[in-house]
């Protein structure tokens, strides 16, 4: 029942989950900050550039990944000139759950900044924090648990990618093969009680980030709703 | 705020209009005698289109496509779907089905031949002469037909075997869900190299092929034909298969590459 093909994709589903996660938490945490902060026709821009691949087929985002990494074009061919591979490659499956689950971590990370009434901020700025201070004494804090939940749901997002790993990664067995990528190659070979195992497993990861996100946001509203109830 | 009070009206009007459209006009043409439901292999795909319009003109009897990989159709038929011709790129998917009595009798024959290959993407200066050269460290990632269920991936894996080659490519394999997608990635240039047939090969400029696998080296790629039991338009599905035989349709078999079966004893 636990093959060993099955506890191979839970494997490099796990770690390049894991890696994306660490990836768009590092990335995305300044990058939301800024957003939140920021109202120009620029920010707006490339906030919405960055949303775009949660809204538009994950097949599509998969595909022009796929073209821009290809060893055909320009950018795919000097990469592996350098020796780094994205294409058909684990490492593209990291580029492909990042792109895709970068969105989600960057709505929850905005409303949680958003949600930091500025006013504290400036109060200790008042108190003589320089503003560095004054962000990681009072807004981080604040919005922390705002941001653990979005690095909870950008890690199952990550970890149901299909589409788009598919595209770019491929399905490559030990390599490549997620758990999603298991599921659907299971199921067109007709092993459906192999595939079973995964789809609870999925379900599982996906319930459990989602209650550490219920868990963490429920946090944030308790530790807000002294000063603000509509928090 | 009237703006946006405008753009979702419009935004809603599109949406419900697009969704009550009727369908294309292609779906109004007329056929008299009714349809089948043709299950055939991805490598296949071009061919049978075309043979598919000509017996729609001379027949009047409407043509649905379905194609994937051999392994794939063979398990839906198995669970049940209700198509009425099978053209697979594997006699043993036939085998399996006709000891699961799903095959009408006396309709099954092999159609077709074909040679597995190996093609490079077009623009690719590496040069390979042999299946050996798979071996050499430039080749870096082939793209196969998944060997759980796609027929052209069972003769490479085959293959392999008989050359001696598993082991020392079974890390650069990249399995692909059929036989055309597994083109497609060396047409899309992600792979250094692809095992497809040569039929898939002769479809497209943007790859070329390096070598044939020796046809000793797997069991012979045969495509076999049949109508399935549970069909609905016998008649029509046997007029299909006949069609299938006909000048017409080896005239367009042989246009793509592959090597119609005549007269073959059953």
């Amino acid at each position: 029942m636990w093959d060993s093909a099955a506890i191979e994709a839970m494997r490099l589903s796990v770690r390049i989950s894991a890696v994306s996660t660490c990836v768009i938490a590092i990335a995305g945490t300044p990058f939301a900050l800024w957003i939140s902060r920021t109202r120009n026709i620029f920010s707006r821009a490339i906030e919405a550039f960055l949303f775009l691949p949660f809204v538009i087929p994950p097949v599509v985002t998969g595909y022009l990944l796929m073209l821009l990494f290809s060893p055909k074009y320009l950018l795919g061919r000097w990469m592996e000139s350098i020796g780094l591979r994205f294409s058909l490659d684990w490492k593209g499956a990291i580029v492909a759950s990042s792109v895709l689950a970068f969105p989600l971590f960057m709505a929850v990370a905005k409303a949680a900044f958003e949600g930091v009434d500025r006013k504290l901020e400036d109060a200790a700025k008042m108190l003589n924090a320089n503003s560095f201070r004054a962000f990681f004494t009072v807004t981080f804090p604040l919005a922390l648990p705002g941001l653990l939940a979005a690095t909870g749901l950008a890690f199952a997002r990550a970890f149901g990618e299909f589409g788009a790993t598919m595209m770019l990664a491929g399905n490559i067995p030990g390599q490549t093969r997620t758990v999603p990528q298991a599921i659907y190659s299971h199921l067109l070979a007709g092993r459906e009680e192999a595939a079973w195992i995964l789809v609870l497993v999925s379900i599982g990861v996906g319930l459990a980030s989602m209650f550490l996100a219920q868990h963490l946001a429920g946090q944030r509203l308790n530790g807000s709703a002294k000063g603000n109830s509509s928090a | 705020m009237r703006t946006g009070t405008i753009l979702i009206a419009v935004w809603i009007l599109a949406v419900t209009v697009i969704s009550i459209w009727p369908r294309g006009s292609a779906e109004s043409r007329i056929y008299p005698e009714g349809e089948i439901f043709v299950a055939a292999a991805a490598s296949v795909a071009d061919a049978l289109e075309k043979i598919a319009k000509e017996f729609e003109h001379s027949h009047g009897i409407r043509v649905r496509e379905d194609f994937a990989s051999s392994g794939l159709l063979r398990k839906k038929i198995k669970a049940g779907i209700k198509y009425d011709v099978f053209l697979s790129a594997y006699s043993k998917d036939l085998d399996i089905l006709q000891k699961a009595d799903c095959i009408a009798p006396k309709t099954r024959r092999n159609l077709l031949r074909n040679t597995l290959v190996c093609v490079v993407p077009a623009d690719l200066a590496l040069k390979l002469e042999s299946p050996a050269d798979l071996k050499r460290p430039e080749v870096s990632r082939i793209a196969v037909g998944d060997p759980d269920h796609v027929p052209a991936g069972m003769y490479f894996k085959e293959a392999s075997q008989y050359l001696g080659l598993e082991k020392q490519i079974s890390n650069k394999l990249v399995p692909c869900a059929d036989a055309r997608a597994t083109l497609a990635q060396a047409e899309y240039g992600t792979v250094d190299a692809a095992v497809v047939y040569l039929t898939d090969a002769k479809i497209t400029d943007e790859v070329r092929v390096a070598f044939a696998f020796p046809q000793s080296s797997h069991s012979p790629i045969v495509y076999p034909v049949c109508v399935l039991k549970k069909t609905a338009s016998e008649e029509a599905a046997k007029k299909f298969l006949k069609f299938l035989s006909s000048d017409v349709s080896i005239e367009i078999f042989k246009e793509f590459g592959f090597r119609p079966i005549l007269n073959e004893d059953k």
